[in-house]
């Protein structure tokens, strides 16, 4: 009686169009459009070299400050500033036709003119501040040593030059922790989540009051334990193979890397889609309700829980953290992503077993509570 | 006389304030051709979901092949076949792959379900159809579908709760042809209807059902032996005095006669010839007439006699 429903069931869920689009087509439609939004995120936040206008005032000593706008535009990865030397008139256009973030202008002093219309460019413009103020308070600091002991002037140098920067830059993994992938982890989590929609189905042609195929099955001699084991084996396997199909299209047409532990990734879609499809069957099998309600419900929560896992905004799951932990702790496309996400950042997988194991323990209490909701189960009216 | 195929006693089924099945009794014979005849919302569904342990009741004992029936009684369910009302069949299936499948969840044999399923095919005559999608088939090969699926697994009772709804007359002929065969090949059938022509048509043994309730059991005759009227004459008169009208009324056998829309309408109670003694009576006072019926009684007007409406109410 397994493999008769398991191999009916898959032929029912392969045939239906909407569970289709739900389980494949969606999944795919979303993960282009997170592509198109979420593409640049990480390019978005590396730094590259300011372009400023550098204008020397005539008759102006600018030995110091032409040594220190050499020292912070020499090319290479610490390249600060990309310096054009032009001329008054030909900064201002510069500056106006947006080519240039600032005007650096040498004369008593160091001064900078920025535009007040390049809002893109803050960093930038605090960055010119900051360079502009820092060389104006050694060159003071220079002038005033000079005036007043000629003598200690290469001891300020020395200890300029012996200034040295405590703190390191150091990755605290060497995975790939872009932000944009955060996001297609949480899509994925979604996805498996949506794999509540074939369980809310199984419970819907299980149940007598709810369809005319529910009531002929339940007058069969065929035990309900064995047969609904089948039919929730071939949701998961549909929706397993549907979330792997939208990850290889996650990762060979659209690139985002998954990393190098594709066995792991497999096992959080299985137990993530045991998981989504449990939790529709138990939903599907509480109360009365019209399965078009209890869709509803599920489509409701699976995406109020995505939302908190930071489907939609990547701060989310920290915030949830701050106020109300546990709910990362039970939510289940939290539980999810979480997976996918220790997979890159933690060196061990001591988190990720934890996440894993949670996700079936929560599965176990959907599967086991369905079947003491249907066992033996007489209707009080159909 | 052995044990009963189906034995209900005493049943009581309440929604909230309603009571949908009152201290209901019943028994079926093996080889019967049962019918539950009602309007609808009389409790013949509900007795067919409490008969198949679908629902719950408030008092009573179902038992069916001389065992109470529960909702893990593999055994009894094995020789049960049942045909919905509505149409209980996979959309995403093909004709062939329906049956096959509901014929599986009682026949675990692959070689003996491929025959069965094969003869239920031809039963329904579904044969030039059995790679269709039910969304292609009309609306009376749907029902065929639909019975060929409950009757697969050729089981020893069927119980088909009004099969023919929505069905064209060509497809409820083959229908109720289908049911009388299934009969003779051994089956005891259940067959609960609103249409009295059918049920008259096909079964051997009637329970008439209102309120939930057993109003009278037998077969049709024993049915119309119940009840006052045997005969209605009704005969077109052009114009009929009233002391002519009050003197067929006290005709042998007449027990009332009315005159309406020129036509008269004589209802006699037994006797014979109750139609020559009428005509007898208009030739001799030359009264012309023109257009003559003589209605036997139907298990309408035995419905209307018990319960004072009509059955299609």
């Amino acid at each position: 009686m397994f493999f008769h429903s398991f191999i009916y069931t898959l032929k029912t869920l392969i045939r239906d169009k909407g569970q289709a689009f739900w389980c494949v087509l969606f999944p795919i439609v979303l993960a282009t459009m997170f592509n198109f939004a979420f593409g640049n995120l990480d390019s978005n936040e590396a730094f590259s070299a300011i372009d400023v206008a550098v204008v020397i005032e005539e008759g102006k000593e600018t030995e110091a400050l032409q040594s220190a706008l050499d020292s912070v535009s020499a090319e290479g990865e610490n390249q600060l500033l990309n310096i054009s030397y032009v001329g008054r008139e030909a900064a201002e256009k510069m500056l106006a036709e947006n080519k240039v973030v600032g005007i650096l202008t040498a004369g008593d002093q160091l001064t900078l003119k920025v535009s007040a219309a390049m809002k893109n460019s803050k960093l930038e413009q605090s960055i010119l501040k900051v360079f502009t103020e820092q060389y104006n308070l050694y060159a003071e600091s220079m002038m005033d040593v000079m005036k007043t002991n000629p003598a200690g002037v290469m001891d300020l140098i020395n200890q300029m030059n012996a200034e040295a920067n405590y703190v390191k830059h150091k990755n605290f993994t060497e995975g790939n922790i872009s932000a944009a992938l955060t996001y297609f982890y949480n899509l994925i989590a979604m996805a498996c989540l949506y794999g509540s929609f074939l369980g809310n189905s199984l419970a819907h042609y299980g149940a007598a009051n709810l369809s005319a195929i529910g009531a002929r099955r339940l007058v069969s001699p065929v035990n309900k334990f064995v047969y609904d084991i089948g039919s929730v084996c071939a949701a998961i396997v549909m929706e397993v193979v549907s979330i792997t199909l939208s990850i290889f299209y996650i990762r060979y047409i659209l690139g985002i890397d998954f990393g190098n532990q594709f066995g792991y990734v497999l096992l959080t879609v299985f137990v993530g889609c045991v998981l989504g499809v449990t939790l529709g069957y138990f939903i599907g099998n509480i109360g009365t309700a019209s399965s078009q309600v209890k869709f509803g419900i599920l489509i409701s929560s699976t995406m109020i829980c995505s939302v908190l896992s930071g489907l939609m905004f990547n701060g989310m799951r920290i915030t949830v953290d701050q106020f109300c932990p546990v709910i990362n702790k039970i939510n289940p496309a939290a539980l999810i992503s979480d997976s996918f996400y220790s997979l890159v950042i933690y060196p061990d997988h001591s988190r990720y077993f934890y996440n894993v194991i949670i996700c079936a323990i929560e599965a176990m209490v959907f599967i086991i509570g369905s079947f003491l909701l249907t066992r033996r189960k007489k209707y009080a009216s159909l | 006389m052995g044990t009963p195929v189906v034995k209900i006693e005493n049943l009581v089924k309440r929604y909230k304030e309603l009571v949908a099945l009152d201290h209901f009794n019943l028994t079926i014979e093996e080889g019967e051709v049962f019918g539950l005849l009602g309007p609808n919302g009389s409790g013949k569904t509900t007795t067919i979901n409490c008969l198949l342990s679908l629902l719950a009741f408030d008092k009573g004992t179902v038992e069916v092949f001389g065992k109470e029936i529960r909702p893990d009684s593999y055994d009894i369910k094995k020789r049960i076949g049942v045909v919905m009302q509505n149409v209980a069949v996979y959309d995403e299936l093909t004709v062939y792959e329906n049956i096959d499948y509901f014929c599986g969840l009682y026949v675990k044999d692959k070689a003996t379900r491929k025959k069965y399923v094969q003869d239920a095919i031809d039963f329904v005559e579904l044969n030039d159809f059995v790679k269709f999608y039910p969304k292609k088939l009309s609306g009376g090969l749907l029902r065929r579908l639909n019975i060929a699926c409950g009757i697969a697994h050729k089981p020893d009772l069927i119980i088909l709760d009004e099969p023919t709804v929505a069905v064209d007359p060509q497809s409820r002929n083959k229908i109720l042809e289908g049911i009388q065969e299934l009969n003779r090949q051994g089956a005891t059938i259940i067959y609960t209807s609103h249409y009295m022509e059918e049920v008259e048509q096909i079964c051997t043994r009637i329970a008439i059902m209102d309120k939930g309730k057993n109003l009278a059991i037998g077969t049709k005759d024993e049915l119309k032996q119940m009840i006052k009227k045997s005969e209605t004459i009704s005969i077109e008169i052009l114009d009929l005095a009233d002391e002519d009208l009050k003197a067929i009324g006290k005709l042998n056998h007449v027990y009332e006669a009315t005159y309406e829309n020129h036509t008269l309408k004589v209802l006699c109670s037994g006797g014979k010839h109750n139609l020559p003694h009428v005509l007898e009576y208009l030739q001799s006072k030359n009264i012309p007439f023109d257009r003559v019926y003589s209605e036997l009684p139907t298990l309408n007007d035995v419905f209307l006699e018990i319960t004072g409406k009509e059955l299609r109410d």
